[in-house]
């Protein structure tokens, strides 16, 4: 699907500095078809106007804003590694944007969800809440089962070697009720 | 093939790539990666937006991703003097503004196409005048400027009458140097929003005023008489000839 932005402004805007040449007779034609815009279409015609000088090096800010901008850009897409060693909020966090419990989220950062079984709606937001793709996540998903050292030595009962087990069991074994289960499932 | 852009005009046909730049996309999409990485800094814009749309996520696409900010940055004003002292503040805001809304875009667009950025791979160059623009309504704003607009009484003093005489700053002789384009850019922007409004209606030859209604003039856009428009007018080439002379002897 595409997204489209519904403001008419901002269509007549760039397709006016789309259609700009200077000296065209272009902003006229514009000031004259859309009078309501037309502060707006003097003030862009002014900027589309704009001399830039020549290739000069960029400064250290511009230069660090660059390196900032790719860093959102990297982080948006995990890594396999980077999920293996994302901390538990990311997990919870996802989890949470859902409407699945803590534990849950949990479950799923120590992969002992079986990734067939969580279903495709799900599973596609499951991966853009943990922002990685839908691959990443699946490979991720398919790594050994693990059980956390540490909540393990806090638990009263004996812990039981890691296993893999559907969606549908975390859920319920958290504590979710078959009305809010059945939701969670249909991505409803 | 080179995947067709899905952004649609006003009258509903869609936005079209400039043929160069759809022959610069097919020539370059033969290279290897590594090679057209190599160029990343002859490719045009236009290129460069569809080649980080389009290619896998990886240390080739980043490069390229750095290429393209790397040119954001060239088409926005600086905020620094030559020596690298900030000069102004909101002009620094407004530089890394452009270049945030920018990344905001890609994302968007690596999430779910968006096809806000298809004015970039049509014409690059504009749709950062737009950007600039955005960011520059959303900072002056910010920061509450407001011009001085004198009324319909006030006259034109005959001293600087005398001064602006025939003094046009579009002189076509003086327009082809670039050099000159630079300074008078500068010194438009030194001026409050109505003359400036006034001095870029009058460069895109848009008349004062006009005895047919149906004529576009300054007057009608700026909803003010003809002589306080001339009288601004007069102001700003004023301003304009007197900053360009200061600026020309230095």
């Amino acid at each position: 699907m595409t997204k489209h932005s519904s403001s008419t402004r901002e269509d007549v805007l760039n397709a006016f500095a789309m259609d700009f040449e200077p000296g065209a007779g272009i902003l006229e034609r514009y000031l004259s078809q859309y009078p309501e815009y037309s502060l707006q279409l003097v003030d862009l015609s002014r900027e589309l106007s704009r001399e830039f000088g020549d290739d000069e090096p960029l400064s250290v800010n511009d230069l660090a804003a660059i390196s900032a901008g790719m860093r959102r850009l990297q982080g948006r897409s995990a890594t396999l590694q980077a999920l293996q060693e994302a901390p538990a909020k990311t997990f919870t966090n996802a989890a949470k944007a859902l409407g699945w419990p803590i534990q849950a989220g949990l479950a799923l950062r120590e992969r002992r969800i079986e990734a067939s079984t969580i279903p495709a709606r799900v599973h596609e937001k499951l991966a853009k809440a943990l922002q990685a793709s839908a691959a990443v996540l699946n490979s991720f998903l398919a790594l050994p089962p693990q059980t956390s050292q540490l909540r393990a030595s806090k638990s009263s009962t004996k812990p039981v070697a890691a296993a893999k087990v559907s969606l549908e069991r975390t859920l319920r074994d958290a504590g979710v009720d078959e009305e809010i289960l059945s939701k969670l499932l249909n991505n409803e | 093939m080179v995947s067709p852009l899905r952004k649609t005009k006003l009258d509903g046909t869609p936005y079209y790539r400039r043929e160069v730049v759809e022959a610069e996309i097919r020539e370059s999409a033969a290279l290897s990666l590594n090679e057209l990485e190599r160029r990343s800094g002859f490719v045009s814009p236009e290129a460069l937006v569809y080649f980080v749309r389009n290619l896998p996520d990886g240390a080739h696409r980043d490069k390229l991703t750095e290429q393209l900010l790397d040119r954001v940055f060239r088409r926005i004003p600086r905020a620094t003097d030559a020596s690298g002292h900030t000069e102004s503040l909101t002009r620094m805001n407004i530089r890394e503004d452009v270049v945030d809304r920018f990344v905001d875009l890609l994302l968007s667009d690596q999430d779910e196409y968006d096809d806000r950025l298809d004015y970039y791979e049509v014409n690059f160059n504009s749709a950062i005048a737009k950007a600039r623009l955005d960011a520059s309504n959303r900072h002056w704003k910010h920061e509450n400027r407001s011009d001085e607009l004198g009324s319909d009484e006030l006259g034109v003093s005959e001293r600087v009458e005398a001064a602006i005489g025939d003094y046009d700053p579009f002189d076509a002789d003086e327009l082809d140097k670039k050099d000159y384009r630079l300074l008078l850019d500068d010194a438009i922007d030194s001026l409050p929003e109505f003359q400036r409004r006034i001095v870029e209606m009058l460069r895109q030859e848009i008349p004062i005023e006009s005895k047919d209604p149906s004529v576009i003039t300054i007057s009608k856009v700026l909803d003010k008489s003809e002589k306080t428009v001339r009288t601004h007018r007069d102001k700003a080439f004023g301003s304009l000839r007197l900053r360009l002379e200061r600026k020309g002897r230095m």
